[in-house]
């Protein structure tokens, strides 16, 4: 892979090794505030694009690619993500620290 | 690096920065030849004992580490591993004493908390207790930056016009005013 280059998230995430399970471990709680939130911080932190720009003033969330750093908890100003880690032995696993 | 409470000013998400950072002429030519082989995060509580959680230590657990908000933010290093570390190494010491106690109640676990204050641990990080509250002003990253390579490049620029300090700094310190720079240099030096 040439480096020389802006590389898309998606080819980034793409290089970990990840065992996903199906049911979620972050849940975005009440869609409706977050067409409240104007400034949507969770579009812009979270490294792994995980939160995308959805109709209407929503967010998408998708857990897939989530790299269990926990930013977007952090960072809503309206509390309105349900986090947990992968259950045991799922989720993203780093093998270089 | 980017602080969470600056979040709200980013103009493009951080996995786009992150790119633009890695692409920069003075970052590429440091990482020349590399490889992508994982991409990852990590949050770290600049905050360090500010945020340190109101209990280390009670019936059964022991807090070490990050999570124990044991990280010193010193603008361009953060330091936690050593921390991390040394209470990791004082909770195994508090635990072994318990062990002999048969009992790992609140009350014999306590002999954590006075080991960690023997310790360099809450020394150094009461020391620097404020630092991140100067640390996390961005003028810091930006004007002065600007600031001092507008001075040296003024400075060692040879086109003809002769350069005194004085007035090439007047000329290079952009919208810093004067004030700005005594009271930051004040700032900076009480908690740092
Ligand atoms: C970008 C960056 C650069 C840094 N550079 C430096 C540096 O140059 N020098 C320095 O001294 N420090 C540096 N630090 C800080 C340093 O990395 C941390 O302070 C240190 O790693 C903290 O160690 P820890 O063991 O407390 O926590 P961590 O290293 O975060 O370990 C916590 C572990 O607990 C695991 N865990 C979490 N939840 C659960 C659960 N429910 N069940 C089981 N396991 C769980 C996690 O997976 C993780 O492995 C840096 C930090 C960052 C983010
Ligand atoms: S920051 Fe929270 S409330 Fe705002 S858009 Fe994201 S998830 Fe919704
Ligand atoms: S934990 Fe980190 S990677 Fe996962 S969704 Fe939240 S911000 Fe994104």
């Amino acid at each position: 892979m040439s480096l020389d280059r802006k590389i898309p998230i998606e080819e980034r995430l793409n290089s970990n090794a990840w065992d996903v399970d199906q049911r979620p471990h972050i849940r975005i709680i009440d869609p409706e505030q977050c067409r409240k939130c104007d400034k949507k911080p969770c579009l812009f932190l979270c490294p792994a694009r995980c939160y995308t720009p959805g109709p209407d003033g929503t967010v998408l969330f998708s857990h897939e690619g989530c790299l269990e750093c926990g930013t977007c908890r952090t960072v809503c100003p309206e509390n309105n993500i349900e986090w947990n880690y992968p259950k045991s032995g799922f989720g993203v696993q780093y093998r270089f620290g | 690096m980017v602080y969470l409470s600056y979040g709200y000013q980013l103009d493009i998400p951080v996995h786009d920065l992150i790119e633009e950072f890695r692409l920069h002429p003075m970052v590429k030519r440091l990482i020349k030849g590399g490889q992508l082989l994982e991409y990852s995060a990590h949050l770290t509580p600049v905050a360090g004992i500010n945020a340190a959680p109101p209990k280390l230590y009670g019936n059964g657990y022991l807090v070490v580490g990050d999570a124990a908000g044991f990280l010193l933010h010193l603008g361009i290093i953060i330091r936690g591993v050593d921390f991390a570390m040394e209470s990791g190494r004082l909770a195994a010491e508090a635990v072994t004493k318990a062990h002999d106690l048969g009992k790992y109640d609140e009350e014999s676990l306590s002999i954590y908390g006075k080991l960690l204050e023997g310790s360099f641990v809450l020394r150094e990080l009461r020391t620097f207790r404020n630092a991140h509250k100067v640390l996390i002003d961005p003028r810091l990253y930006n004007d002065y930056v600007r600031m001092i390579n507008n001075l040296l490049r003024r400075y060692f620029e040879v086109d003809g016009t002769p350069r005194k300090l004085g007035s090439t700094f007047l000329e290079s310190k952009g919208k810093l005013t004067l004030i700005d720079l005594a009271k930051d240099a004040i700032r900076l030096v009480m908690n740092l």
